[in-house]
């Protein structure tokens, strides 16, 4: 272990460190470019030069590796005027229209020339202008931002090993882009935006849509795929804006899939959710949330009652949390005294994957449900659907599920959900399965709970809200009132109250809590 | 003193020079015999070091330490590739010993494989070179007809395969990593260092890189011995160099002279001096990035590394070019800031930037448009690149910037404040 002064502060660091990173655990930033912590080091962009004491030039702290007895200086005035140089050369040639910038706000250029750059341009010559090339329906290049990093390109060659993006032409005329004006196609690209440390490369969905600043962050868990990528939910008031990845090496690294990173567009959509809804007389009327759980209790109790706890069933979802599926298989195995429980893992072996990141598995907890006690002995899906056609089935409740869109044969399905006598349905958007349902009860979207999913591997990581939506509660929320209503009480507050009952009762999640699994996951 | 000494030239004048008949004639291929049968690899690099022969592609690094970096053992095969991409302007050296003495190189070359332990060698040759490739190719194919190259050379039981690479038209694939990065198929931009190629090279196996002119001395040090080679030249220059002198002197061309030679001596003897009734102005001693000598400079210097660079310039690749009184220092340097700005591999930013921002400034003044404050601006460009890039030749690109900036500081003044230059065209 390796002692070494940065600036006069004492380090001790792993033999192999770079003087970045040993800089970085004293809390003295180096800037840098081209240098990023999941790419190969390359030393190319030049901002990060530091002196190192008895070595004439000045060294790229990027790529040096720390010696004992090493004496470095980040901040001396020789070090400052190389920086200040290598600036100036980035903006010779840059558009400098930072207002009208989409980067505004994440821009490393700007916030390093406001720290390190001089005020005013010595440079009277004609600027650089790069002929605009279209890269494809994702992405927006803007070529003249461009600070030659070659982010994107390692990105694409050494991270998802996909040949399409590269270096062309040489000096001052290099070019970043891919081959032949060929469009990008890989699934990450969402990613080179993030990587991209200036404006050059930008996303079509969030171009121009905020300014970073006045958007909040939320750590959560993307929902696309039983992968799990950590994610930070950017949003302001009750709308999402954007994913970012969240750093997780045993989950996602620092990447996001494309399709992932787009999917929280459900949680802004017009269509969601955010009233309770009675179907009376063939028309949905608003409801007050308490007045239609006390209906729903009294009309599921006198099922039961008349025809039996098999009468009554209830669908889970692999998109709906932990807390969410536990609560609802309890409610139907210890209230309504029914085993027909299930859910329906989306798109299994239907959905693309990839080596990288992608799952083929569509929704994030299918593990979790299955855990959480959602396949009931009793009927499954299709059961319950040719149960309910026959009659013998008459109510059900399903919590996050489209049911109708998950087969083939959604006549059938339409004309056993029409034969029940209570169809319940909590979601967070309108479908086709809530458009046939007696009550339609709101359910707060990924972005709105606390809670926690468990991923593929068996990686259980919470959520948490970004903002709420007045009475648009949980699943588990939901069902605990629904379960008062109903004569009992389980004395959950939260959906931590919850699952420290997991933490309890199931066995693989044996003594978790909110606070073990943090914002990185435990593994089961 | 004694300028008799011809080395590397002594066959090229010959007929046929380039044939394997004629260069075993003239004593050929017996250094590598005695290399095989008589010497032990480790013999032979320390010959090498004590001829204390210093690397000719510019760098000037002694050739043996060199070798002796590259480990032993290694897991990789090891490489050496023969730099024969000559692409310094006023570099014209390598190409006389590719196209008139190549089996000279290829002979040096083998012994060099052996010396450390190498059975792949690669001559990388620029494109241009289109004459000395297939030179080349017909002399590796005569070496291996008569058993020197191939499997089991000469009964010993070495083996040595080598190839020929042609480059695609790129300056900087003549720096050492950028080369072999273009040997394995890819954009020829320079590594980071460290690693060194001695320890992680092309194909990430140790490597050599080496001059042609380097090579090619290696079988005259095996056969005349180390010691032999290190009483010629200077203490700390030894052995004779390759002058490719250019510009305004009767006889341009490519001369072999002792290091430490005066450099009037080249110019106004070897050279046949500059034309009737002209008069020296500077000289550009090494390869167009070694800073410029006023005529007072170069009529004082001797031809060694350590004496040029006491001048602060270089030997460099003994690229000597002669500029007299005609010549417009101003117009002179902007034509080198373009190659600079045209070979620049754009990867890193002092380089990338700012050799394009200096080819700018300097068009500027030779349109006329000049500002008083260019020419510290120039200086502090440089200053700016200087020491700050990934490879040398950003470092290069400054050289005939700053030097000329500098020691002709008065015509930059001319041109800028009477919009033409000081010698009037
Ligand atoms: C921009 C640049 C171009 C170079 N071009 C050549 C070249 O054309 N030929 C050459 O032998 N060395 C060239 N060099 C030097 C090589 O990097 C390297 O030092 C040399 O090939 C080592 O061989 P030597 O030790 O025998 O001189 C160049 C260096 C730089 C920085
Ligand atoms: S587009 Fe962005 S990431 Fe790619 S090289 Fe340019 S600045 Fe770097
Ligand atoms: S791989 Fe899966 S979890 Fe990760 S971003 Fe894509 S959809 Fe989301
Ligand atoms: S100094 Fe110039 S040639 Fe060398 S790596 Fe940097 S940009 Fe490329």
């Amino acid at each position: 272990m390796p002692n070494l002064k940065i600036d006069d502060i004492d380090v001790h660091v792993p033999d192999g460190t770079t003087i970045l990173e040993a800089a970085k655990t004293a809390g003295i930033h180096i800037p840098h470019f081209c240098y990023h912590a999941s790419l190969k080091i390359i030393a190319t962009c030049r901002v990060c030069l530091v002196e190192v004491e008895n070595t004439p030039k000045l060294q790229t702290a990027c790529s040096t590796e720390v010696r004992d007895g090493m004496i470095v200086s980040t901040k001396n005035p020789r070090v400052q005027k190389a920086r200040r140089a290598v600036l100036e050369f980035l903006l010779i040639n840059h558009p400098l229209d930072c207002p009208v910038c989409d980067q505004a706000g994440e821009c490393d250029l700007q916030d390093y020339v406001f720290d390190y750059g001089a005020a005013e341009s010595r440079y009277v010559e004609e600027k650089r202008r790069y002929p605009r090339q279209d890269i494809g329906s994702k992405i927006v290049r803007d070529m003249n931002r461009c600070v030659h990093c070659t982010r994107c390109v390692r990105f694409c060659r050494d991270v998802i090993g996909i040949e399409e993006y590269g270096v062309f032409e040489r000096g001052a005329r290099t070019t970043v882009g891919t081959y032949i004006d060929k469009t990008l196609e890989n699934n990450y690209q969402g990613s080179l935006v993030e990587l991209c440390p200036v404006g050059a490369l930008t996303s079509r969905d969030f171009r121009f849509k905020a300014r970073v600043w006045r958007l909040n962050s939320a750590e959560s868990v993307c929902p696309g795929c039983s992968r799990g990528c950590n994610v930070l939910i950017d949003f302001k008031d009750q709308t999402v804006y954007r994913f970012r990845a969240r750093q997780n090496d045993d989950v996602n690294g620092r990447w996001l899939c494309d399709e992932g990173r787009m999917s929280y567009a459900f949680v802004n959509d017009s269509n969601r959710i955010l009233d309770p809804l009675h179907k009376v007389d063939g028309q949905n009327k608003q409801v007050d949330l308490d007045d239609g759980l006390s209906s729903i209790g009294e009309i599921l109790r006198k099922i039961t009652d008349e025809h039996g706890p098999d009468s009554v069933g209830g669908i889970a979802s692999s998109s709906c949390t932990n807390e969410e599926n536990y609560l609802f298989a309890k409610f139907f195995r210890e209230v309504l005294g029914s085993k027909n429980i299930d859910f329906i893992p989306a798109g299994r072996g239907e959905g693309s994957s990839d080596a990288f990141l992608i799952q083929a598995d569509k929704s994030p907890n299918s593990r979790g449900a299955e855990e959480m006690g959602c396949r009931g002995e009793g009927l499954d899906v299709e059961r319950m659907m040719s149960a309910a056609r026959q009659g013998k089935l008459k109510a059900l409740f399903v919590m996050g599920q489209d049911v109708i869109d998950r087969f083939p044969e959604k006549n059938l399905v339409k004309e056993a959900l029409s034969a029940l006598e209570l169809l319940v349905v909590q979601d967070t958007n309108m479908n086709g399965t809530a458009a046939l349902a007696h009550f339609v009860l709101p359910k707060a979207s990924f972005a709105e709970m606390d809670g926690t999913f468990t991923n593929f591997e068996g990686r259980v990581q919470r959520i948490r809200p970004a903002f709420r939506h007045e009475d648009v509660l949980p699943g588990c929320m939901t069902i605990s009132a629904l379960v008062r209503k109903m004569g009992h009480d389980y004395g959950y507050s939260s959906a931590s109250d919850v699952f420290d009952e997991i933490a309890r009762k199931v066995q693989r999640y044996k003594g978790l809590s909110y606070d073990k699994i943090g914002n990185q996951g435990v593994k089961i | 003193m004694n300028s008799s000494e011809i080395i590397l030239l002594q066959n090229v004048d010959r007929p046929n020079s380039e044939s394997i008949g004629v260069y075993r004639e003239s004593g050929g291929y017996k250094a590598l015999v005695k290399a095989l049968k008589e010497m032990k690899p480790g013999e032979i690099v320390e010959e090498v070091k004590k001829s204390g022969v210093r690397g000719r592609g510019g760098a000037g690094f002694p050739a043996g330490l060199k070798w002796s970096f590259v480990p032993k053992e290694s897991e990789k095969p090891k490489y050496l590739c023969c730099n024969a991409d000559e692409g310094e302007p006023g570099t014209f050296k390598d190409r006389v010993l590719i196209e008139r003495d190549p089996h000279q190189l290829i002979e040096g070359i083998i012994i060099s494989c052996y010396a450390i332990g190498i059975h792949t060698a690669y001559i990388y040759i620029r494109g241009e070179f289109v004459k000395g490739a297939r030179i080349l190719e017909q002399a590796i194919a005569e070496a291996h007809e008569n058993g020197f190259l191939g499997k089991n050379i000469l009964g010993s039981g070495f083996d040595v395969d080598l190839y020929v690479h042609r480059g695609a038209g790129a300056y900087i694939c003549g720096e050492e990593t950028a080369l072999m990065e273009s040997l394995e198929g890819k954009r020829g931009n320079p590594r980071n260092k460290p690693p060194f190629p001695a320890v992680v090279g092309l194909y990430g196996g140790p490597t050599v890189i080496n001059n042609v002119e380097t090579l090619s001395n290696v079988p005259h040090i095996v056969t005349k011995g180390g010691d032999w080679y290190a009483g010629i030249g200077t203490e700390k220059s030894t052995g004779t160099k390759l002058f490719c002198i250019s510009g305004h002197v009767q006889k341009p061309g490519v001369y072999e002279l002792p290091l430490g030679v005066p450099l009037k001596e080249l110019i106004y003897n070897v050279a046949g001096g500059l034309g009737e009734g002209h008069r020296l102005k500077a000289v550009i001693p090494g390869g167009s990035s070694t800073p410029i000598l006023t005529a007072e400079e170069a009529e004082k210097v001797t031809l060694d590394y350590e004496s040029l660079e006491a001048l602060g310039t270089a030997l460099g690749s003994g690229a000597v070019i002669v500029m007299d009184e005609t010549t417009c220092i101003v117009r002179s340097t902007w034509r080198l800031s373009k190659f600079y700005e045209h070979e620049s591999c754009g990867q890193c930013t002092p380089c990338r930037e700012g050799t394009a921002w200096m080819e700018k400034i300097l068009a500027r003044i030779v349109r006329g448009e000049g500002r008083p404050e260019d020419i510290d601006l120039l200086a502090d460009i440089c200053d700016n690149i200087f020491g700050n890039t990934l490879c040398p030749m950003g470092d290069a690109a400054t050289g005939p910037v700053l030097s000329t900036v500098r020691k002709f500081r008065n015509e930059y003044e001319y041109f800028i404040e009477h919009k033409r230059s000081i010698v009037g065209n």
